[in-house]
């Protein structure tokens, strides 16, 4: 039986980040597949208040007729209130970060991925079906016992990003001087690991481009890690080329994209990686560390290396940016592998994997009191 | 501008099918590994350097070491070592919050309570590490006075002891060893890499970079520019058929030495030969200034002290054979015990 309304938790709500714009297509599509749809979460960004509901005004009455779809990322309390529930609940997994990489820099952040851990475990017995970012995702929803599973990309829309003009008059001023430009997007955070890419560019800048620059465009997670990669650009002599603007509007993140010789990604743990794709999308040849979901992302549209020790890394980098035709065939490969994650693919993607929903839901897997 | 690779050639049509660019970007990504170890081997970025672009962001995190890092990390500490009783009681909507503050007021004694008590805890703890912040900064202190003196720039320290009276035996016992690649370290000009090379036994060297290492090069010797200890230390365990330290043993601090021998113990497969390269300590004296005599981090050791230190580390079958102002110990990594 097709329930009436599937809205979904968050604890947090963005509205900017990789989550909270996925959020938001979702939202939309259910509501064009004329489902009533609404955002609940314990706390959201002022900006974007107005789209969400919170927790704590939730009714403690079950709600008939209702399909919960529980964004996995950290631990939160509101898994458990949910859980706590009657009603059937969906499970969106974007994967949590293992506490390793959080321990030394982020202690309350590396309990929070370990609470998360706990409730994946906890919610298994609680969710009828699941969706997983990336078939690495899903390998871990399976390991907890999640079943059935699905593999289904996060919405977002490519199309969207118009370049700031600003931006890119400064990128280009700096640009005519001459040196390549490299750049990463994504959160500053160990997990991240910025401070690769910025050991690779130092090799970089000796051995091929004394006048290379590096942007690494991302929100600290925390101050201690963005504060140390600076420190750590100081102390290897490439402060003055290395850039950490922090979050930037979509239009400065498309000049960005516009004006970048190469994306250099060596993240130790994507469940996805969205920026991969825009880079892709951008036509920007992306040189990435083989980590996580990153190869499976990629596909063949990125140079995927398994060793991202200094030299390595800057002479992949070397190789695409003195390449061409390995450049235009990352360029073309990267832009037929971001056209699979354009927001009407994705959409039909998510609207078959709610129709396997809903047959999982009538094929006895949803029963007892509240259930649809 | 970029230019075209050889590999790329043949490949350049857009529309090629998955399993294709899959095929074409292995091997890119096999050249790349190439240039990588050609680069490597020519020491443009020895893997030693590596490390210590680690070992200084190491430094950065809240848990690194050195410099003025322990005071930051007490900072930190002390600023987290207070805990605030003033809990949020704001809301959104006013019977809310009437109702937080009634509680959060019927509640008050208990939270002060706890929260006085964790303060004095963690106050108290703070004082403790204040204090062996202190201690551990006296010690610093005293053992910086136990580092020597940096010499005066113009004066040289002596070159190391020539291999090559020794090398007949060397190759004799290498070739007869258990296989693996023989090391030299400090190599200097490869004589006897080369001497080697003709027995047929499967050689490389390392050296910091000197001249004499710029000549091995040219004469086409697999000669990379490592500093030894971080050389060995990336190698791994039981990887060398045969180790040869030279130069770098007589010059080393004891402490540096004793590293090296456990080092060389690591790399060497059981059964492999480790030998010792010295200058007699007599005539180092005669070779040297007073001053590099008076302030050398470490002077040369003779035969016999080396004999104990590899007979403790359990090395057999050692050998002494004595040249000209030199000497060679030779000693085997014993096998493991069934």
């Amino acid at each position: 039986m097709s329930p009436e309304r599937i809205d979904q938790v968050v604890p947090s709500f963005g509205g900017r980040d990789a989550i909270g714009v996925h959020i938001l297509h979702v939202r939309q599509l259910l509501r064009d597949l004329g489902y009533r749809s609404d955002i609940w979460c314990r706390g959201a960004f002022p900006e974007v208040r107005s789209e969400c509901r919170l927790l704590d005004d939730l009714p403690a009455r079950p709600r008939p007729g209702t399909w919960w779809m529980y964004h996995l990322s950290n631990g939160s309390p509101a898994a458990e209130l949910i859980w706590a529930r009657p009603e059937p609940v969906l499970v969106d997994y974007h994967n949590i970060t293992p506490t390793s990489f959080f321990d030394p820099w982020l202690p309350w952040a590396a309990e929070s991925a370990d609470e998360g851990r706990g409730q994946m475990r906890q919610l298994a017995g609680r969710c009828f079906f699941a969706l997983a970012d990336s078939s690495y995702n899903e390998a871990e929803l399976r390991a907890e016992g999640y079943d059935p599973t699905v593999v289904v990309p996060p919405l977002f829309d490519l199309q969207s990003m118009a370049p700031d003009r600003a931006v890119l008059e400064r990128r280009r001023a700096e640009r005519a001087e001459g040196g390549a430009d490299w750049l990463f997007v994504g959160r500053v955070s160990p997990s991240k690991a910025q401070h690769d890419v910025v050991k690779a560019f130092a090799c970089y800048r000796r051995l091929h481009d004394p006048k290379a620059r590096l942007h690494l465009i991302g929100t600290g997670f925390g101050e201690a890690y963005p504060a140390a990669v600076r420190r750590f650009a100081a102390v290897l002599g490439v402060a003055d080329a290395v850039t950490l603007p922090g979050a930037v509007s979509d239009g400065e993140l498309a000049a960005y994209y516009a004006s970048a010789d190469v994306f250099v990604c060596a993240s130790e743990h994507e469940g996805f990686c969205i920026p991969l794709v825009e880079a892709m999308h951008a036509g920007v040849p992306v040189v990435a560390y083989d980590a996580a979901a990153v190869a499976e992302t990629c596909a063949t549209g990125a140079l995927v290396v398994a060793d991202k020790s200094p030299l390595a890394l800057a002479e992949a980098v070397h190789r695409v940016l003195d390449d061409s035709t390995l450049q235009a065939r990352l360029v073309g490969a990267g832009r037929r592998r971001a056209a699979d994650f354009t927001l009407a693919a994705g959409r039909k993607r998510w609207e078959q994997a709610l129709a396997q929903a809903l047959e999982a839901s009538n094929g006895g897997r949803l029963s007892g009191a509240g259930h649809p | 501008m970029p230019k075209e690779h050889a590999v790329s050639s043949d490949a350049a049509d857009e529309s090629v099918d998955e399993a294709q660019d899959r095929a074409y970007l292995e091997r890119v990504r096999h050249e790349i590994d190439e240039e990588v170890r050609r680069r490597r081997a020519a020491g443009d970025f020895p893997p030693s350097f590596e490390r210590k672009l680690d070992e200084l962001f190491a430094r950065f995190t809240p848990t690194g070491t050195g410099d003025d890092h322990f005071t930051e990390a007490l900072k930190l500490a002390d600023r987290a070592a207070y805990f605030d009783i003033d809990v949020p009681i704001g809301s959104r909507r006013e019977p809310k919050g009437l109702v937080k503050w009634s509680l959060w007021q019927a509640e008050a004694w208990f939270v002060r309570y706890v929260v006085s008590q964790l303060n004095h805890f963690a106050s108290s703890s703070m004082r403790v590490l204040h204090l062996l912040d202190e201690r551990l900064s006296d010690v610093e202190g005293d053992v910086s006075l136990l580092t020597p003196p940096a010499l005066p720039e113009e004066e040289e320290l002596a070159p190391g002891a020539d291999p090559i009276p020794y090398a007949e035996r060397l190759t004799e016992v290498l070739g007869a060893g258990p296989g693996g690649r023989v090391l030299h370290a400090e190599c200097g000009d490869g004589s006897l890499l080369g001497a080697l090379g003709q027995a047929a036994v499967d050689a490389y060297g390392i050296d910091p970079g000197t001249a004499a290492a710029d000549r091995a090069v040219a004469a086409g010797f697999d000669v990379r520019r490592d500093e030894v200890a971080g050389h060995l230390g990336a190698l791994g365990t039981d990887r060398l058929g045969g180790l040869v330290l030279s130069a770098v043993v007589d010059r080393a601090s004891m402490a540096e030495r004793r590293r090296l021998l456990r080092l060389a113990e690591l790399t060497l497969v059981p059964g492999g030969l480790l030998a010792v390269v010295g200058i007699e300590p007599d005539a180092w004296l005669a070779t040297v200034g007073p001053v590099v005599a008076d302030l050398a981090p470490g002077r040369p050791l003779h035969a016999e002290t080396w004999v104990h230190l590899v007979g403790r580390l359990g090395f057999t079958d050692v050998e002494v054979h004595h040249g000209p102002g030199s000497f060679a110990v030779l000693a085997v990594k014993r096998h493991a015990a069934r």
